[in-house]
């Protein structure tokens, strides 16, 4: 029963990371699930949202440019907007400077509501995908995301409480 | 515990042709000065040696000049900093942000780098890369927030002047509370020390590179060999090294002929002493500040538990003797129980030692053990791997490869040796067979040797094609001695890697030598020669260094983390300065993380002097 539910919630969630295609090899991980069943699934089931709306994992010998983005105990993104150029491939180089974790996820505001709504569900679920960094306190990462489509991109923090929080951004792609 | 007895000389065991040095027993105090030596040092108060006086706050001045030393009979000049040798102790403390001004009163140029410390790159102090260096008679102000805590260490990057006396410590202090705790605190700065004009010692080292090696096999060494083996493979075994060209006994390029080892700035027979009462943790904050040796430390009768390595925290492995570099630092925490115990901390070569002592009060002192035979290096140092199969590659086993096995057990290998010609080391078929990439692209260290079209040339005397990746082996004259001994796959640093990205791509760099010609260099190409290795700022890397020679390097990454991960690609352990032992292939990722430009080097200084040495853009 448990699993079912997980299932649906990660569906709608999924969108973006079933773009990443085959290249990503995070996964989410729980213990005790059988995630190979539910990375099956969200292959052939696509959401509401068009993959280009938010873009694709870049590469990483292909980066245009690098932002620096810090995130803090403050809940909040430094810088919290960003503009960049529809193509570009932009390296998001991000460092927690806080105390507790912080993560970074790109996404449309829906696909982040619904992924964090299934994170308050379930906290201890570690997952790595594309358009996520998660990262400890001290820790530096980063992604890297190519901007296809013009328009707008919501990234946020989905640890729990943190998005609610403010700790929320806007990418506008020109 | 050994029994207590007073210093005596000479140590047991010591061969007169070993000419080691072990120096005055008051280190810093001129004596018998000729006239005009004197007249030199006239108005010169003697350099401080033993007890560095202690700095602390957020704003301290150092000023670098000269002060005479008399290590070894010989009155010579040293160059100091506050008069002190090692220099002052700098307690700095996390989060501060400090201003450091250092004048220079020496003839010459300085320049102080903050050894591990992580900071903007015009604060690194590397002359030519960070900044023009100090000019005479002038200060530099040094300016950076301390992000990090724990063990480091500062010295000149200029010349001779780190070899000559120009090092201290530089401990930072958490914020928070120290979760080593200890009830006691020392550093031990081990260094080395020659009587000689350090340029003239590098000229000699050009003419001849084994000028300072004591240990070349001999008619006696050869006779032994006669009886162990028979004379016809004891002629095999000295025709397969002269052929090759290469010495097993060429272990460190410069001897105990030369130098004097040194702990806290004090000779072994000044016996630099640390006070403790029984029960008490002692914390020992062992620095390797030498500028040619490495140090096999230990103290006979205790248990030594590593808690930090290169300043960073790692899970508590206890040991009863480790290796380190010039560069690296380990702190360790003992509990003594008696009376007195030696620390004893050999050169890598037998040939000497540094030596102090931990005791309940002043003027005690424990037995000092006999330096460890001289172990020949095996073919497994400076081949690598060669085959698996045959030569129960892995662990410890690579210990049980020793000289003689190679003469008596393996008849395939003199086939292979008189192959073996230097400049011409191809041992390279088979090895695709061997290694396959396993799982995703870079998850895993590429083991696909590539020498860079630049090793085939004049500046490289040998190539390994099958490189050892076992992190395990704590090195020659350390395998199988009855001790546990320290290796890189005991260290797990705390709080796992700074970063939790895998490689975004690979870059393979060759450590590269001509013994005959006494050059180093990267990839076949001296500092001089090369261009720098560009970084992308953001981007994480992954970095193998394959040493193509037969010496132990400890490669010190200026400005960023290095942190070293198992030939699986498991994260182990962040350091400033690696050590890759002869034919072996070490990887760890870098986090590009802070813009500018970068020295990366080997530690041994004359290697850097002489091209080890590149520079590092990150942009």
């Amino acid at each position: 029963m448990m699993k079912k539910t997980l299932s649906v919630l990660m569906l709608a969630a999924l969108p973006v990371l079933a773009l990443a295609g085959g290249g990503h090899q995070g996964g989410h991980g729980m213990a005790g699930h059988d995630m190979q069943g539910m990375h099956g699934m969200h292959g052939s089931m696509h959401g509401d949202t068009s993959p280009s709306e938010v873009g694709k994992p870049g590469d990483p010998a292909k980066v245009d440019r690098t932002i620096e983005v810090v995130m803090d105990d403050s809940m909040r993104f430094t810088p919290a907007n960003i503009a960049v150029k529809k193509g570009e491939t932009i390296r998001f180089f991000v460092k927690n400077t806080g105390k507790v974790p912080h993560e970074m996820v790109i996404g449309s505001m829906k696909e982040l509501k619904a992924h964090a709504e299934m994170m308050r569900k379930m906290p201890q679920m570690q997952h790595a995908e594309p358009n996520m960094v998660t990262l400890q306190p001290g820790q530096r990462g980063g992604l890297v995301w190519q901007f296809d489509q013009p328009g707008t991109v919501d990234f946020a923090c989905l640890v729990p409480g943190h998005m609610e929080a403010g700790m929320a951004g806007k990418i506008v792609v020109e | 515990m050994p029994p207590l007895r007073p210093f005596h000389s000479p140590l047991p065991l010591v061969p007169a042709r070993r000419r080691f040095v072990r120096g005055l027993v008051a280190g810093g105090v001129m004596i018998g000065l000729s006239p005009w030596l004197r007249a030199a040092a006239q108005g010169l108060s003697d350099t401080r040696t033993g007890a560095a006086p202690v700095l602390s706050g957020t704003n301290i001045d150092l000023v670098v000049g000269e002060s005479p030393v008399n290590f070894t009979g010989k009155p010579r000049m040293a160059t100091t900093i506050n008069g002190s040798i090692p220099a002052p102790t700098l307690k700095l403390r996390e989060g501060d942000t400090v201003t450091i001004r250092v004048t220079n009163r020496l003839r010459e140029a300085t320049s102080i780098h903050w050894h591990g410390i992580i900071l903007p790159y015009q604060m690194d102090g590397v002359p030519g890369i960070s900044f023009p260096g100090i000019p005479p008679g002038q200060t530099f102000t040094y300016q950076f927030r301390l992000e990090q805590t724990g063990t480091y260490w500062y010295h000149s990057h200029s010349g001779m002047q780190e070899q000559t006396g120009m090092y201290g410590a530089l401990i930072v202090e958490p914020r928070d509370a120290d979760p080593i705790r200890a009830d006691r605190d020392y550093v031990v700065h081990l260094s080395d020390w020659t009587d000689e004009d350090p340029m003239r010692v590098l000229a000699k080292l050009k003419v001849q590179s084994d000028y300072y090696n004591y240990h070349q096999p001999t008619a006696i060494d050869f006779f032994r060999d006669v009886a162990d083996m028979g004379l016809s493979r004891a002629l095999d075994k000295r025709a397969m090294w002269n052929q090759m060209r290469m010495n097993p006994t060429d272990l460190a390029d410069l001897s105990g002929a030369t130098l004097t080892y040194l702990m806290n700035g004090v000779t072994p027979a000044g016996n630099w002493t640390g006070l403790f009462r029984p029960g008490e943790r002692v914390r020992l904050r062992f620095i390797n500040g030498a500028a040619n040796t490495f140090y096999d430390v230990r103290i006979p009768g205790l248990k030594m538990t590593v808690v930090q390595s290169d300043g960073q925290n790692v899970e508590p492995v206890t040991v009863d003797e480790f290796r380190f570099g010039p560069g690296e630092t380990y702190d360790v925490i003992v509990t003594p129980q008696e009376d007195a115990y030696t620390i004893f901390a050999q050169s890598m070569d037998r040939t000497g030692f540094a030596r102090g002592t931990l005791a309940v009060r002043e003027g005690l002192s424990a037995a000092v053990p006999a330096l460890d035979p001289v172990e020949w290096l095996t073919m497994a140092d400076m081949m690598g791997a060669m085959d698996h199969g045959a030569m129960g590659h892995g662990g410890s086993a690579m210990g049980a490869m020793d000289h003689a096995a190679m003469g008596h057990d393996m008849p395939g290998m003199k086939h292979d040796m008189s192959g073996m010609n230097h400049g011409a080391m191809a041992m390279g078929h088979g090895q695709h067979a061997m290694h396959g990439m396993a799982g995703g692209a870079l998850a895993k260290p590429s083991a696909t040797v590539r020498h860079a079209r630049t090793e085939y040339g004049p500046s490289t005397d040998m190539r390994v094609d099958m490189p050892r990746t076992n992190l395990d082996d704590p090195g020659i004259g350390l395998r199988n001695n009855g001790r546990r001994v320290l290796t890189l796959a005991d260290l797990k640093t705390i709080g796992g890697p700074l970063d939790p990205r895998g490689a975004e791509r690979e870059i393979e760099l060759h450590l590269t030598g001509n013994m005959e010609r006494y050059t180093w260099s990267l990839d076949g190409l001296e500092f001089g020669k090369s261009t720098p290795v560009h970084l992308k700022y953001g981007e994480r890397v992954r970095v193998i260094l394959h040493n193509d020679t037969m010496m132990t390097h400890p490669m010190h990454l200026h400005g960023m983390w290095s942190e070293v991960e198992t030939p699986d690609g498991q994260f182990l352990v962040r350091r400033h300065t690696i050590p890759v032992q002869p034919a072996q292939r070490v990887s760890f990722l870098v986090t590009a993380d802070a813009l500018g430009r970068w020295a990366w080097h080997c530690h041994l200084m004359l290697h850097m002097d002489m091209g080890m040495f590149r520079e590092v853009v990150v942009s």
